[in-house]
């Protein structure tokens, strides 16, 4: 190739990264070439990497890119397997039922368990572990505290990287000198201190009561320093089935402040999801025979958070209206869905993509959908308002087998889940590990099939699993058991 | 018409139209004013600026890229591989041929056509191994031994490629 060197620039550009890895392997020349940051952080690195906490592709050197590029591929590689080959397999002692699971790149993940106690309430312990060697996790910070029920948690980490904020909520056992929280915000040091926080308080950062509320939260999320609270309303004339409406509470952690928005586009089971650059989402599931669509809107929040932050000290709370969606999909399946569950995993940035996962039971048909993204000059995502989503459909081993638990990599290139079914032979449950490969362009397969090849030598039972959570980035699968125990698989 | 001398002294006529879709034709043009004045290309050979002409004709009436085009739409433009079928077929050439009309596409600053080429060559290499790029671009092989050893075990990950 003998051009000068700002052709051999505008050509090299155009590489993936595959091409790139490799033509920098061929001579002196291209390999210094490339090994430049100028091509690095030009070509379309989409793939997900391991990018330390808060870093973006412009801040690293094409030195270290290419490196995390290596790692990426090989995790690529063998994700794309069928079957999958379990390479590592490592074991943390919890104790409890281990409810929920969330992995917090680039290494921590945070586990809430739960042990039911003599009189009758549960008492929840929330913990972080630091992940970066699977074989030398360790557990860094925990707390507990009684709930009434099982909780659901939402975690994020702290802009510096020192704390892991968690958002609870449920119904709390209220203490003498309290009313129950609805909802609490933690603030968990990562390092520095080793003490059991019993009574759930000292690192307490926020809460709301539940007389504060009109209703309960039926889903929260929390992003940045901004926790989103969906609330139903339930109508006192009686529906059947109920039909909530619902309101939407924004938080910020640190002032206190929160505003509410009516949604004004009700549909059951309604869940939300905040993402980096003020968007949120807000997902409505059909009810038990009451249609077949499932409709995904996206919303730019960014004059509701502008309102939320200049809110006067005096005046804590105000209300706002939705507005109009940036961008929506309305999925219509065929036959009639009974309530389907829908797995959200959201995220902007490196990988530009914005993906949602649908599991309607019953059905074979999966799917991945994924919002076109993408930065402005200020490096904040933008919505395409006028591109259609892709769509990537898939199917689950079994038709007649039930999706139990799922978990979707960040970038929405990943995600696993397990499907239990009955098998007639053997008259008993059979429990399986799936996983699936979505392409990182707009088209190709999605590659889908078991974790791990059938009879591996596990030294535990699938069926005890009940909680997932994925490191997608190092394609490392958690699984949170019955028995207390989490186990850590590296394919 | 617009006259146009190639470094082999070949005269070339092409509609105005057609010769400003290279961006220094046309400021040529303009810079020169109305003159039947030939215009001298001394780093375009015949056998090139033939082709280069096909591909303007072919185009010509097409709204040119804007000079300082939007960010985030050259973002994409540069990123994407796909080639339309008129253009797949045009740069079906040798690879000497290939590396020519970059050239002249730079050098006449036809954005378009450069990108066509450059995609070209990006496919080329799409997927094939560091033997089998420097096979196809006859590229020597520099590396010792050692550094070659050192520099495959740092980037291989595909375990059965």
């Amino acid at each position: 190739m003998d051009l000068p060197d700002d052709l051999l620039i505008a050509i090299f550009v155009k590489f993936t990264v595959e091409d790139i890895i490799s033509i920098q392997q061929t001579c002196r020349v291209f390999h210094a070439f490339c090994t430049t940051d100028y091509i690095w952080h030009t070509i379309k690195i989409d793939l997900p990497l391991n990018l330390p906490h808060q870093a973006n592709i412009k801040t690293l050197s094409g030195v270290e890119l290419r490196k995390l590029s290596v790692t990426g591929l090989r995790v690529d590689n063998r994700w794309r397997k069928n079957p999958g080959q379990l390479r590592a397999l490592n074991q943390l002692e919890n104790g409890g039922i281990i409810e929920q699971m969330k992995y917090l790149p680039p290494k921590w993940l945070v586990t809430m368990s739960r042990v039911t106690t003599s009189q009758g309430t549960a008492c929840i312990t929330l913990s972080i572990w630091d992940c970066d060697s699977a074989s030398n996790a360790k557990r860094v910070n925990l707390i507990s505290f009684d709930a009434v029920q099982p909780p659901t948690f939402s975690a994020a980490l702290s802009e510096d990287g020192l704390h892991v904020f968690i958002v609870v909520f449920a119904i709390f056992v209220p203490r003498s000198d309290t009313t129950a929280d609805a909802l609490r915000v933690y603030r968990i040091p990562l390092q520095g201190s080793h003490f059991v926080d019993h009574s759930g308080t000292n690192y307490l950062l926020s809460r709301i009561a539940k007389s504060d509320l009109e209703g309960p939260i039926f889903d929260a999320h929390i992003c940045g320093e901004t926790v989103a609270c969906l609330i139903a309303r339930f109508s006192t004339t009686m529906d059947d089935p109920p039909t909530p409406t619902y309101h939407i509470l924004f938080l910020n952690i640190k002032s206190g402040k929160y505003l509410t928005v009516d949604v004004d586009v009700p549909r059951p089971y309604m869940q939300l999801r905040l993402f980096p650059d003020s968007y949120f989402i807000l997902v409505g599931v059909p009810m038990k025979d009451r249609g077949s669509t499932i409709d995904l809107r996206v919303y730019d929040g960014t004059s509701l958070l502008q309102t939320l932050e200049n809110l006067e000290t005096g005046d804590s709370s105000a209300s706002m209206a939705l507005g109009n969606p940036c961008a929506t999909y309305i999925s219509t399946t065929s036959g009639s869905l009974s309530a389907a569950q829908v797995e959200l995993e959201l995220s902007t940035g490196q990988c530009s993509t914005v993906a949602a996962l649908s599991f309607p039971d019953h059905l074979s048909n999966q799917y991945l959908v994924r919002f076109p993204v993408h930065l402005d000059s200020d490096g904040i995502t933008r919505f395409q308002t006028h591109d259609e989503p892709n769509i990537y459909p898939f199917q689950k081993a079994t038709t007649s087998s039930m999706v139990e638990h799922t978990s979707f990599g960040v970038s929405g290139h990943r995600a696993v889940w397990t499907e239990r079914r009955w098998d007639l032979e053997s008259d008993n449950t059979v429990c399986t590990i799936m996983k699936a490969a979505f392409p990182t362009g707009n088209s190709g397969p999605v590659i889908v099939g078991p974790l791990l090849p059938n009879h591996t030598a596990l030294p535990f039972q699938i069926h005890t699993c009940q909680s997932l959570a994925l490191d997608e980035a190092l394609g490392r699968v958690f699984i949170g058991l019955y028995t207390g125990d989490i186990y850590i698989l590296e394919l | 018409m617009v006259t146009l001398v190639t470094s082999d002294n070949e005269k070339f006529t092409a509609d105005k139209e057609v010769a400003e879709r290279s961006v220094l034709i046309k400021n040529m043009l303009e810079d020169v004013g109305e003159s039947d004045q030939p215009i001298p290309l001394p780093n375009v050979s015949s056998s090139v600026l033939k082709k280069v002409l096909e591909y303007c004709e072919h185009h010509r009436g097409e709204p040119l890229p804007a000079a300082d085009a939007d960010t985030t739409q050259d973002d994409t433009r540069k990123r994407t591989t796909d080639i339309s079928e008129w253009d797949q077929k045009f740069i079906t050439v040798d690879q000497e041929m290939l590396f020519e009309i970059i050239l002249a596409a730079n050098y006449l600053d036809i954005k378009s056509l450069l990108d066509v080429g450059c995609k070209t060559v990006a496919n080329m290499i799409k997927g094939k191994t560091p033997e089998e790029i420097r096979k196809l671009f006859n590229i020597v092989n520099d590396f010792t031994p050692e550094e070659e050893a050192q520099i495959k075990k740092e980037n291989e990950w595909a375990e059965d490629r």
